[in-house]
């Protein structure tokens, strides 16, 4: 059974503008329910079994998201984090994000200004490629989680565009989510080194963002507390295409590479070779169309398969390099 | 090895992708290590994710481009 092909202008064109912590465009079409409410975890909104305190995390899939998918030593699925608060029943997202505004700065970070914004669940997702929701970890108090991030949100806390995890008095998105599960009674979560590549480095020292460590979205996800899942893309096989492709994208970033290999640079504006748009919606295509519901293992090797044939697979030398402990930048 | 093949009037969709980051250039300007970072691949340099090209019948093409990865990774990692 065929399930359509998605066509670039359909999925792509919604990706323009909308970024990880970035403000996010209203660029959406139809928000498909992919994961809603079963006997174990009936809906409460519209078949979504939503409560105050889960975490949402998002995928906008535009480069910056695919910049800092790279970035980190290890892959993650996921670029963006926010709070879910209930609100007279009706399910809002709190979130942290900034927005470039023009000015007479030596670099981007320098222009972005933004803050903790509350919007409506379904406003939001009409941004987003795919979200998921995720129970807050046993024992930590969605109410409390909640409550924080509200709480945030009335004394008006600004955004850090330098991602700097080591200070609370700005705050970035996950380092966001991860202060509201502590205030309900989580542990901290542990950053994690970002690569010491060469390319990738002299970007985020330009910037002035964090080069050594970084909180991943993905370090919040736990597929065992996933409750729901909606977005733009129409299927779950197509968000794992997705994320499949992201992950070998990810893997072929290995040290000898530079960061014009994956975007191009316009003006002072960042965009996506066009080759790998390609290889995206490939992907995205071919795990959608998929009939035999492919587990993950499966889902990597058919796209990685892609990858190959469309880049090309070639002499083994440099694949592990990268997380070799005596590099250095 | 062969390679999707991306019809050309595709093109402007497809590249609609503006870094949100940096919507407009203002006084920006980009350190020249970086923008060298940036250049497009020349296919002298490794380049594990190919290459656009025209064919001979006016339609780009992917096309690998001195990649440097086997495309599966070894065993046990």
């Amino acid at each position: 059974m065929s399930r359509g092909r998605l066509r670039a202008p359909l999925v792509w064109a919604l990706l323009a503008g909308v970024a990880g912590c970035a403000s996010a465009g209203r660029v959406g079409g139809r928000t498909h329910f992919l994961k809603t409410g079963s006997a174990e975890e009936p809906g409460t909104y519209l078949g979504l079994p939503l409560r105050s305190g889960q975490i949402l995390l998002a995928e906008a899939g535009n480069p910056y998201s695919l910049f800092f998918s790279l970035a980190t030593r290890d892959y993650y699925d996921f670029t963006h984090a926010a709070v879910l608060v209930m609100e007279g029943g009706e399910p809002f997202v709190y979130e942290m994000t900034g927005e470039y505004k023009p000015g007479f700065d030596d670099r981007v970070t320098d222009g972005i200004e933004g803050g903790c914004r509350r919007t409506p669940l379904l406003e939001y997702a009409r941004a987003y490629l795919y979200l998921e929701v995720f129970d807050p970890p046993a024992g930590v108090d969605g109410e409390a989680v909640a409550r924080w991030a509200q709480e945030q949100y009335r004394r008006g806390v600004p955004f850090d565009p330098y991602f700097d995890a080591s200070e609370h008095e700005r705050l970035f998105c996950t380092e966001f989510v991860a202060l509201a599960l502590e205030a309900g009674g989580a542990p901290p979560v542990k950053p994690v080194p970002l690569r010491r590549h060469p390319s990738l480095q002299r970007l985020l020292g330009w910037l002035g963002v964090a080069r050594e460590s970084g909180l991943p979205a993905g370090l919040l996800a736990d597929p065992a507390r996933s409750v729901a899942a909606l977005g733009q893309l129409p299927s779950l096989g197509a968000a794992r295409g997705y994320f499949a492709a992201k992950r070998e994208l990810h893997r072929r970033f290995t040290r000898d590479q530079r960061l014009g290999n994956v975007f191009a640079l316009d003006g002072a504006q960042l965009s996506l070779r066009r080759q790998l748009v390609v290889f995206l919606e490939g992907a995205v295509n071919l795990i959608h169309e998929a009939d035999d519901d492919p587990d993950a293992g499966e889902i990597d090797r058919r796209v990685q398969e892609l990858a190959a044939r469309l880049f090309g697979a070639a002499p083994e030398h440099a694949a592990l390099e990268e997380q070799s402990p005596k590099e250095g930048s | 090895m062969r390679s999707t093949k991306s019809r050309r009037s595709r093109g402007p969709k497809l590249i609609a992708f503006a870094f949100a980051l940096a919507g407009a250039p203002g006084c920006i300007s980009v350190p020249e290590d970086v923008r060298a970072d940036l250049a497009a691949p020349d296919g002298r340099q490794p380049n594990n994710y190919g290459r656009l090209v025209e064919n001979a019948e006016g339609l780009l093409e992917v096309v690998p481009d001195r990649p440097t990865i086997p495309a599966h990774p070894p065993e046990g990692t």
